[in-house]
């Protein structure tokens, strides 16, 4: 799969020396061929790495610096060319009520109706 | 008028001995070529705990006699510099007399205190100026190891009147002066005591009391404000490091 991946550079202060590209196939767990990649400070990177035609790719960044490294960018994906689309959370139903439940049905009041 | 402004160099400081001072307890003092103000270097006195308490050290050098007093000079403390549990001594401003001001700081903070020896030896008495008041600018900085500028003046007036005045400021991060004290005295040169005839004469640094090291540098006396050197207060250390912020706008196509 060949990639283009973009992000916002780190403001200078953070003195990044080397940002580091996760790639796996599942939604984090980045365990692709030679994950994490160390891709320097140039942005873009051309992600190059050989996958199924149906995978799903998933990748995330961090930045290193001389103490360490930063937590994990929010995740993204790209579909490879036969992949089927991601399977998205099941919404709700329309149309169908179910049954009250008994804390969904109104108590009844004892008591006199006033005039 | 300056009298002197000593830049604490090897070899030139008026304090007689600056850099010899007592070495009891392991830590020497010397000449600090990487912290300093101006010139080549400022004076590092090193404070290795409270075995100095017992051994420590000073230095005297003295000036025409004034009833007006005002001093400059910057200071550093060392990151993690401990402040004694008692005081950790900057100077002493003395007198012809039994009359003495001392600039200090004490009970483990590094706020600036003065404390007035307003009687005699006989009757001895320190009156704290300001302890817990109005000294709210800490000689400690934040990022720790960063110069502050101080100034203090201290005005005797004649006997028996109410001119007596101490005050003092503290240079901030960015130069700022803060004035951390101005407290008045009734009576500084009291006849009653027979100290109606003082006036200041000399400045004593200590090396007492404290862990880490204090620099100091261009250490001036005057009758006048004397204000900052030219250039003002070196910048604060850059933070310590941390590992970067997460990357942001991560984007895949």
């Amino acid at each position: 799969m060949e990639a283009n991946i973009t992000w916002n550079a780190n403001p200078a202060g953070d003195n990044v020396t080397n940002y580091k590209l996760y790639w796996g196939y599942a939604s984090g767990t980045y365990d692709g061929a030679n994950s994490p990649i160390d891709v320097g400070v140039s942005i873009p990177y051309a992600f190059d790495e050989t996958t199924p035609s149906e995978a799903v790719v998933f990748f995330s960044i961090s930045a290193e610096n001389s103490v360490g490294e930063s937590s994990l960018s929010t995740e993204e994906f790209k579909l490879g060319e036969s992949a089927p689309p991601p399977v998205e959370p099941p919404a709700e139903s329309p149309g169908v009520v179910s049954e009250p439940t008994v804390s969904q049905v109104a108590p009844y009041v004892y008591g006199r109706e006033t005039v | 008028m300056a009298y002197w402004d000593d830049e604490m160099e090897v070899g030139n400081t008026g304090y007689p001995d600056m850099f010899t001072l007592d070495t009891c307890g392991g830590l020497s003092s010397g000449n600090d070529t990487v912290n300093k103000i101006s010139g080549n270097g400022s004076l590092r006195l090193g404070y290795p705990g409270a075995q100095v308490q017992v051994c420590g050290g000073f230095a005297d050098r003295s000036f025409p006699a004034t009833l007006d007093l005002w001093s400059r000079f910057y200071m550093r403390l060392s990151p993690g510099f401990i402040v004694d549990t008692t005081t950790t001594k900057i100077m002493l401003h003395a007198t012809d007399s039994f009359l003495s001001n001392w600039w200090i700081m004490a009970f483990s903070s590094s706020k600036l205190v003065c404390t007035a020896q307003l009687y005699p030896p006989t009757d001895s008495t320190n009156f704290f100026c300001n302890l817990g008041t109005s000294a709210q600018q800490e000689l400690r900085t934040s990022p720790e190891g960063g110069w502050r500028m101080v100034e203090t003046r201290e005005r005797l007036g004649a006997a028996d009147s109410a001119e007596g005045l101490i005050e003092a400021w503290i240079g901030d991060a960015g130069g700022t002066m803060v004035k951390v004290m101005s407290h008045s005295l009734n009576n500084w040169r009291n006849t009653t005591q027979g100290s109606q005839n003082s006036k200041f004469v000399w400045n004593r640094m200590f090396r007492q009391s404290g862990e880490g090291n204090i620099n100091y540098d261009r250490v001036a006396m005057g009758d006048a404000r004397i204000g900052p050197i030219t250039g003002g207060l070196p910048p604060l250390p850059p933070p310590p490091p941390t590992v970067p912020t997460q990357p942001t706008g991560l984007q895949v196509t």
